[in-house]
């Protein structure tokens, strides 16, 4: 390989040395002359709508020099990619929260303030926020209420406890024809197939099943699992059970196969 | 409301003692940082999450964010700029370089703390005994594995 000063070797990064040694400086590391601090007032609520913010007592403190709301700002909305441009500076109307795959970040800041470091934290506490929480939490809400009632009303067991029940009626269906349907799965999602044969007899033998089912008005996906409901009364179930059942014999007069154990 | 004041303390960083002046409540990286102009120690979460505030206190890491000051005294304390005094590259410091175990670096004068407070105590860790020791370490863009790869070129070098 032709020698190339560059191509082929290694090289090390120009800054490396620095950043081992703690000598490089961060911007957090600069100090300046007459340097003021700004601290960064961001939102308590995941996403709200601002009502008005009021920064007339964050001002009024010694050494404060600046607050700086979206009033200051020109409007112009910014983002690391092009189509991701949706932040405002300091946001006007709306607070938004973030959540990603990873975690949450800080909500929106809302203003910033600067001035001498010692009266930051307290400047930061003394601008007042007024917020309602905006409509669209009803995801987050939801969520929790459904949880609630889940705890509540003992929701999983019981799916559990009627599934298993189900099942074991389904199971006796099931073996009481010699069609080679198979029942697998667990209580609260179960699902029959049929056995492969050599004819490949099973894919008749299946599409029959779930059409008969259908004329029964009771559907269940042919590829994929039934799911047992919370609101499934006893009644919906006892109809399920029948119509597999007569589905079933359905198969089993049709196909005259008996050849499946029973 | 208690009026804090500010109390003379007595710090032995990197082998020098330092005298400051500081409020009690004065955390060991703000002393680091604000009074003795070392800022190789970074506040990345301010709250024992990230590590990049580690410094060795008698050998052992700590999170100097959630250290006081005071509570560091008569102890000694060392900082990355303590461990290449002379310009001289520390083995570790040397290894991070060659390996490409550094990208940004914020993370980095934690990492290598760490890494130093283990190789003195287990000159030769296993990989797992690595990633263990930087559990606590944390970094965002360079990824674990050219870190935990500079250190066992130390340690396989040390031997």
């Amino acid at each position: 390989m032709e020698d190339f000063s560059v191509i082929g070797k290694g090289s090390k990064r120009v800054d490396a040395g620095a950043k081992a040694t703690g000598e490089a400086l961060y911007t957090a590391d600069l100090s300046l002359p007459r340097m003021l601090v700004g601290k960064v007032l961001r939102s308590s609520l995941p996403h709200a709508r601002i009502l008005h913010v009021d920064a007339a007592a964050a001002e009024k403190l010694p050494g404060v020099r600046a607050v700086v709301t979206s009033a200051d700002s020109t409007g112009e909305k910014w983002g690391v990619f092009r189509y991701t441009q949706d932040q405002a500076f300091l946001p006007a109307d709306k607070v938004r929260f973030i959540v990603l795959g990873k975690g949450m970040a800080n909500g929106y800041a809302i203003s910033a303030v600067s001035g001498n470091d010692e009266v930051m934290m307290a400047a930061a506490s003394k601008l007042f926020i007024s917020s309602t929480f905006f409509p669209n939490s009803d995801g987050y809400v939801a969520a929790l209420k459904t949880i609630e009632v889940l705890e509540r009303e003992n929701v999983i067991e019981k799916i559990w406890e009627k599934g298993n029940r189900f099942l074991k009626r389904i199971r006796g269906i099931v073996e009481k024809y010699g069609v080679g349907a198979e029942l697998t799965g667990v209580a609260p999602m179960f699902y029959i197939t049929f056995k492969r044969d050599e004819g490949a007899t099973h894919r008749g033998r299946r599409d029959a099943f779930y059409a008969q089912l259908i004329r029964r008005s009771i559907f269940l996906h042919p590829h994929h699992h039934g799911y047992i409901a919370y609101r499934h009364t006893e009644e919906d179930l006892d109809r399920a059970a029948c119509a597999i059942d007569e589905a079933m014999a359905y198969v089993d007069e049709k196909y005259h196969c008996n050849v499946f154990d029973r | 409301m208690v009026k804090m004041e500010k109390q003379g303390l007595t710090l032995r960083v990197n082998g020098q003692v330092y005298e400051i002046y500081a409020y009690p409540n004065m955390t060991l990286l703000e002393a680091l940082r604000e009074e003795l102009h070392l800022t190789g120690a970074k506040e990345s979460c301010g709250q024992g999450a990230c590590g990049a505030c580690t410094v060795l206190l008698d050998g052992l890491p700590v999170r100097s964010c959630l250290l006081l000051a005071r509570e560091a005294e008569g102890r000694q304390i060392l900082t990355i700029e303590g461990l290449a005094p002379g310009g001289k590259l520390h083995p570790i410091q040397e290894a991070f370089v060659e390996h490409h175990a550094i990208q940004c670096g914020f993370c980095t004068p934690g990492m290598i703390l760490t890494a130093k407070a283990l190789l003195d105590q287990t000159p030769e860790p296993t990989e797992e005994e690595i990633r263990r020791a930087l559990a606590g370490n944390i970094c965002r863009c360079t990824g674990y594995a050219k870190i935990v790869e500079a250190i066992k070129a130390v340690a396989t070098r040390e031997k």
